[in-house]
């Protein structure tokens, strides 16, 4: 598409496996994540899209196959060190409840960068802003409880931007939302990974969706293919 | 889209002249294919002949471009009526690329791939549409959702064959 | 009528069956069936406990020996002794009659005669056991017959009733026997100590109280997964009643099955009472037959309020067909009406403590119950815009803000608990200086190492030689003591000490038959008290009375220090004579013979009474030690065991129902939970929130708790007439244990933690 400034990749993962039991949920899957872009992950049902994110983002560790984050791999660091990297790092949305729900969305914005050691002031300094930006400001005092579906989803995608993560990987982000809704939570999303830079990884299954992509990748059986238009 | 009915539409908040009606048209409807000034005179004509449409005073200097046209009272119960009588559902099939499918199928190319292309060429419309509605008034964001949600029920049929084919290639050899 | 029906029907399978698995289902029936199985228990005892109390009473009166002369009767002769069978008490009575209508001891239809004996059915049993022989020497005669329940006042009492030939009962030459014309009579009832009635109502209310919580508690147990049941109910087509009927049909099960635990409880209860021994009261099975109308008031009422606590947390949460929605806003709590009981109870503390023991206790019972209000209250004040801390702080503070209800009204119930046993701590604390508890002292049995033995006049000599030939026997020494009565009713003891023996006594380098010392120094507490040797009288070996005049030649001499071993230590011994200077006729002597024991010498001390057993009543045997409690310690060290082991199993209780709550919450929060962790939350910052959202009600409510206790006794202590003391040990036990549930229930929401952590809940459901 072209607008923003696409970078080099960030986070490339090659050959990745994973098997639940019997289940080969990955058989031979690839993806990279360039900065500034947004590539959308398709495929049927089941085909293994959200464990392809889940083992990008270092959530579960794949049986084989590597992910490189800057010069280090994914699969072969501890936990600890995955959770350290996820909270810095990368930022998430999910398809609902996410939010603590006995936070205020300030707070659960703020979340990140409290853990992080920011000062509660600064973190909730910067959190009003992001609220600002994704257009929910008017929500900020408010629980997770008592907001719409579509303002919270847009709460999530400014916790998930607050830290200024260098990847936001997102699984069906608007899957429960009506398309009016999932729109706006995807312009505002996408606009704002541009902004910073961020590269995202977008799993859906709605083409409109993915239409707010720079690039697709589908998922069928486990297995990764890249489209290029004829 | 029923041009006649369009003109009789847009007269209904009074009488206008003829190239008046071509601009009205053409900022609200006329996105895609602006109307000829020909199409537009051969239409009220017709109007006029069906006493749908009626010639209000003719400015000094003559020809057609000055006549004012009016809607009659006819002409308002006919738009009323073509308002109100639902369009018929088109069925659309995708005979072409139903076909290449199947000629893929039977030539033992890969019909998987031939889905792919199309899917990936669909895409690529969709994210043109998509930044074009982005950038665009509320008039394009429509006109754009729609285009949007047809393409989008395309790429619906290219998924499921895509997932059928195997039941295909049985039916087909 | 029919639609009722069916709603509760459906109530009752879903409470079974409803839950996603049946584990948690059965886990809640169960909850919910101990909790109101204990509650019912516990009432029906209380209920129980008057009729019980009574038939004692009745029981005991009826043994009190009556010396009011009845015309026409002959009287029976009379003497009560005990005796003790290593550290069981023997309770012996020696009778005679003086005619055919001498009245007898409840509990058997004729009396003993000379060389027979009567026992209650447990020492007969301890007769027929492997201590028999211990005690059969004892026996002064054959066993005849066994004392019905009516002439035993505890179930386990050692009793033995036997004939003897005994002397004329004169109460004015000191006979031991007392002549008896009727057995039994009622007593008015005495008001009662205003402490002791103090304590066991704060008890009862201390008892009842986490009762009460936990079955509030337990018709809460798995609530939000209820409310989703019957949010799926409502989105079918039922209404709100209906729903409200269905509920109330799922927390009757639990009554029910709770009922039926403690009505098994209660049963169980009665059948074993006799076996059962508390502090010092036994009953029988008949004791404990509550009135059939507080049994049922108690069967109605505890389901009723199972039933009610659920209604009214039903109404809390509107439930809408999809799902529970937003909760009603949040009540702000208010404080005015709050402080208005325990303001009432140290009022009535305050205005009719000292004049109506009744007063006290309501007072006490209205301050306690102050607590669960104003600990919501309190809490809330002290969450209130509360916004910074580390986020696991945050985390915990804000939940408590959302919702302190449930968690609070637990642990309220622990800080009444705490409350009323610190505020019965701190009397008893006051008990324990009086009883002047030595350091650290136990319940564990220690040997006798010293026997005092008393015998009647005339068989003094007879006991020391019967002493001396019992192995384990080191050393008989006695002492012989006589009485003279001074003018204007003053009275002065004389001690009788050879010379070679007076070196025990005093400090004093020559003596020579006929000498007379008074003592002095020594032991300060008797030195002061010493009254000067006067003339005056004493009574004779013979009853009469003679004139005494004090020797001549009295020397002072200084006393030794006082000897835990030396039976005159705790006389007031104003004078020192040897035999030489005794007045011309002999006196009265009281003699006491002591028989120093090897500790080491298995039953020395049951061998010497065996060795006794002869002289019958004539002698009576008791134990000194340096280090064994009284029995009076002893049973203050139930008291006070009791209370601290009753205090941990409701701390136990309120762990686990804090345990259940954070359960509970974690299961809402699973979502929540696991996308955190997706997030790089790590596991510690989430299991230090619940370990400060434990901490915080757990901490508040233990503080409120010792304010409370000690602000009660407090207020308690002067009315009693007690120094304030604060039994710290206590107070620092019992905050101690508060702080090890906090880290067990976190501990133990662990795993379940890691478990919502983990990816599946990612996975939607
Ligand atoms: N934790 C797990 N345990 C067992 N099987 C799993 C687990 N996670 C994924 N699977 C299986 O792996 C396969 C791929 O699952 P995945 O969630 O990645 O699919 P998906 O493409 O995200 O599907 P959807 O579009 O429905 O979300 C499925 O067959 C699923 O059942
Ligand atoms: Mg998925």
């Amino acid at each position: 598409m072209g607008t923003g400034i696409m970078g080099d990749v960030v986070l490339r993962g090659q050959g990745l496996r994973k098997s639940f039991g019997l289940t080969h949920a990955l058989e031979d899957a690839s993806l990279d994540v360039v900065s500034g872009e947004v590539v959308a992950v398709m495929g049927p049902s089941g085909s293994g899209k959200s464990t392809l994110l889940h083992c990008m983002a270092g959530i579960i560790t794949p049986d084989a196959g590597s992910i490189a984050y800057k010069d280090k791999d994914l699969a072969k660091m501890a936990d600890g060190e995955r959770s350290a990297l996820r909270r810095t790092e990368f930022g998430f949305v999910f398809q609902f409840g996410q939010l603590v729900p006995e936070l205020t969305c300030l707070e659960n914005v703020a979340l990140p960068l409290r853990l992080g050691r920011t000062a509660r002031k600064e973190a909730e300094r910067q959190a009003t802003r992001w609220l600002e930006r994704l257009e929910v400001a008017d929500v900020a005092d408010k629980r997770p409880g008592e907001v719409s579906g579509g303002q919270g989803q847009r709460v999530a995608v400014a916790r998930a931007l607050v830290t200024s993560p260098s990847v936001v990987f997102a699984d069906e982000p608007t899957g429960a939302l009506d398309s009016l809704n999932g729109e706006l939570v995807m312009r505002l999303l996408v606009d704002a990974a541009k902004e910073t830079g961020a590269g995202v990884v977008l799993v859906t299954h709605e083409a409109r969706v993915a239409a707010y992509s720079d690039r697709e990748v589908v998922v069928r059986d486990g297995r990764t293919r890249q489209l290029e238009p004829a | 889209m029923s041009i006649p009915h369009a003109l009789l539409g847009l007269l209904e908040s009074g009488p206008r002249h003829g190239y008046d009606l071509k601009r009205a048209y053409d900022e609200r409807f006329g996105h895609d294919r602006p109307l000829h000034y020909g199409q537009v005179y051969s239409t009220l004509a017709r109007l006029l002949k069906n006493g749908l449409v009626e010639e209000r005073g003719i400015e000094p200097g003559g020809g057609p471009e000055r006549k004012r046209y009016a809607i009659t009272d006819a002409g308002v119960t006919d738009v009323d009526s073509w308002l109100m009588t639902p369009e018929k559902p088109e069925l659309y099939l995708q005979n072409t690329l139903y076909t290449k499918v199947v000629l893929a199928l039977l030539s033992g190319r890969s019909a998987a791939d031939v889905l792919d292309s199309q899917r990936a060429a669909h895409l690529k419309t969709m994210r043109e549409l998509t930044t074009r509605k982005r950038n665009g008034d509320l008039a394009d964001q429509l006109i754009c959702d729609h285009a949007l949600f047809h393409l989008e029920a395309d790429l619906r049929w290219l998924e499921v064959t895509t997932a059928r084919l195997d039941e295909l290639r049985k039916q087909v050899s | 009528m029919n639609g009722w029906l069916r709603d509760l029907a459906m109530g009752l399978r879903l409470s079974v069956g409803g839950s996603r698995s049946t584990k948690t289902g059965i886990a809640r029936l169960l909850m919910s069936t101990v909790g109101i199985g204990l509650a019912v228990f516990v009432l029906l005892v209380a209920v129980a406990a008057p009729n019980m109390l009574h038939a004692r009473d009745s029981r005991q009166t009826g043994m009190y020996p009556s010396g009011e002369k009845v015309a026409g009767v002959a009287p029976t002769k009379v003497v009560m002794t005990s005796t003790y069978l290593r550290s069981d008490r023997i309770q012996e009575l020696y009778l005679q009659g003086t005619g055919p209508n001498s009245p007898k001891p409840p509990g058997v239809d004729r009396l003993p005669a000379v060389g027979e004996v009567m026992v209650s059915p447990a020492l007969a049993d301890l007769l027929a056991g492997p201590d028999g022989a211990l005690f059969a020497p004892r026996v002064p005669g054959r066993v005849v017959g066994v004392i019905d329940k009516s002439g035993v006042v505890d179930p386990g009492e050692f009793v033995l009733y036997a004939g003897a030939n005994l002397p004329s009962a004169d109460p004015e030459d000191g006979s031991m026997a007392e002549e008896v014309y009727k057995f039994g009579f009622r007593t008015t009832v005495e008001a009662s100590d205003p402490r002791l009635l103090t304590m066991i109502t704060v008890g009862v209310v201390v008892l009842l109280f986490p009762v009460l919580v936990l079955v509030a508690v337990s018709s809460r147990i798995a609530g939000a997964e209820r409310d989703r049941r019957l949010a799926a109910l409502r989105l079918v087509g039922a209404d709100r009643r209906q729903v409200n009927r269905i509920a109330a049909a799922e927390s009757l099960a639990g009554s029910g099955t709770g009922l039926v635990l403690g009505i098994g409880l209660f049963l169980l209860f009665r059948a074993t009472i006799e076996h059962l021994r508390m502090i010092d009261l036994g009953f029988y099975t008949e004791d404990v037959s509550p009135p059939w109308l507080a049994v049922l008031l108690v069967i109605l009422a505890v389901p009723a309020l199972a039933v009610g606590t659920s209604l009214v947390s039903l109404r809390r949460t509107v439930i809408e067909p999809l799902g529970v929605v937003r909760r009603a806003p949040k009540i702000k709590r208010r404080l005015w009406w709050r402080i208005l009981p325990p303001a009432a109870g140290v009022a009535l503390i305050l205005m009719v403590g000292d004049s109506s023991p009744w007063g006290l206790a309501a007072g006490a019972v209205l301050l306690l119950l102050g607590i669960p209000l104003l600990l919501p209250w309190l809490l809330d004040r002290g969450l209130r815009g509360f916004r910074g801390g580390s986020p696991s702080t945050q985390l915990a503070v804000r939940r408590l803000q959302l919702d302190t209800g449930t968690a609070t009204r637990v642990v309220a119930g622990l800080s009444v608990v705490l409350a009323g046993a610190i505020a019965i701590q701190g009397v008893l604390a006051a008990e324990a200086k009086s009883f002047a508890l030595p350091e650290g002292a136990s319940l564990g049995a220690s040997v006798p190492d010293l026997l005092r033995i008393n015998p009647d006049e005339g068989v003094a000599e007879q006991a020391v030689q019967l002493t001396r030939g019992v192995s384990g026997v080191r050393d008989v020494a006695i002492t012989q003591m006589f009485g003279v009565q001074g003018p204007q009713d003053s009275y002065y003891s004389v001690l009788l000490v050879d010379c070679a023996d007076i070196h025990r006594v005093l400090a004093v380098h020559s003596c020579k038959d006929g000498d007379a010392f008074t003592p002095t120094g020594g032991a300060p507490e008797y030195s002061g008290q010493v009254a000067q040797p006067v003339d005056g009288t004493v009574t004779g070996a013979d009853h009469e009375d003679v004139p005494w005049h004090v020797p001549a030649n009295v020397r002072p001499a200084p006393r030794l220090p006082v000897d835990p071993n030396d039976p005159t230590s705790d006389s007031y011994v104003s004078l020192v004579v040897t035999p030489g200077a005794m007045p011309a006729k002999r006196p009265m002597l009281y003699s006491t013979v002591t028989a120093q024991v090897d500790p080491a010498s298995p039953d020395v001390q049951d061998r010497v009474r065996n060795a006794l057993a002869p002289l019958q009543w004539k002698v009576s045997v008791s134990r000194v030690s340096r280090d064994r409690l009284s029995d009076d310690q002893a049973s203050f060290l139930v008291v006070r065991n009791g209370l601290l082991g009753g205090s941990l199993f409701t701390l136990l209780l309120a762990g686990v129902c804090l345990l259940v709550v954070a359960l509970e919450q974690m299961r809402e929060r699973r979502r929540a939970i696991a996308a955190l962790s997706a997030t790089g939350v790590p596991i510690r910052t989430l299991a230090k929130s619940i370990l400060i959202q434990t901490a915080i009600p757990v901490a508040a409510g233990v503080l409120v708790a010792v304010v409370a206790g000690l602000g009660l006794s407090a207020l308690v202590f002067p009315l009693v007439r007690e120094p304030f003391t604060i039994d710290w040990g206590a107070v620092g036990f019992l905050s101690g244990a508060a702080a090890l549930l906090i880290i067990a229930v976190t501990g133990l929401t662990l795993p379940s933690l890691r478990s919502a952590a983990r990816l599946e809940a990612l996975r939607s459901e």
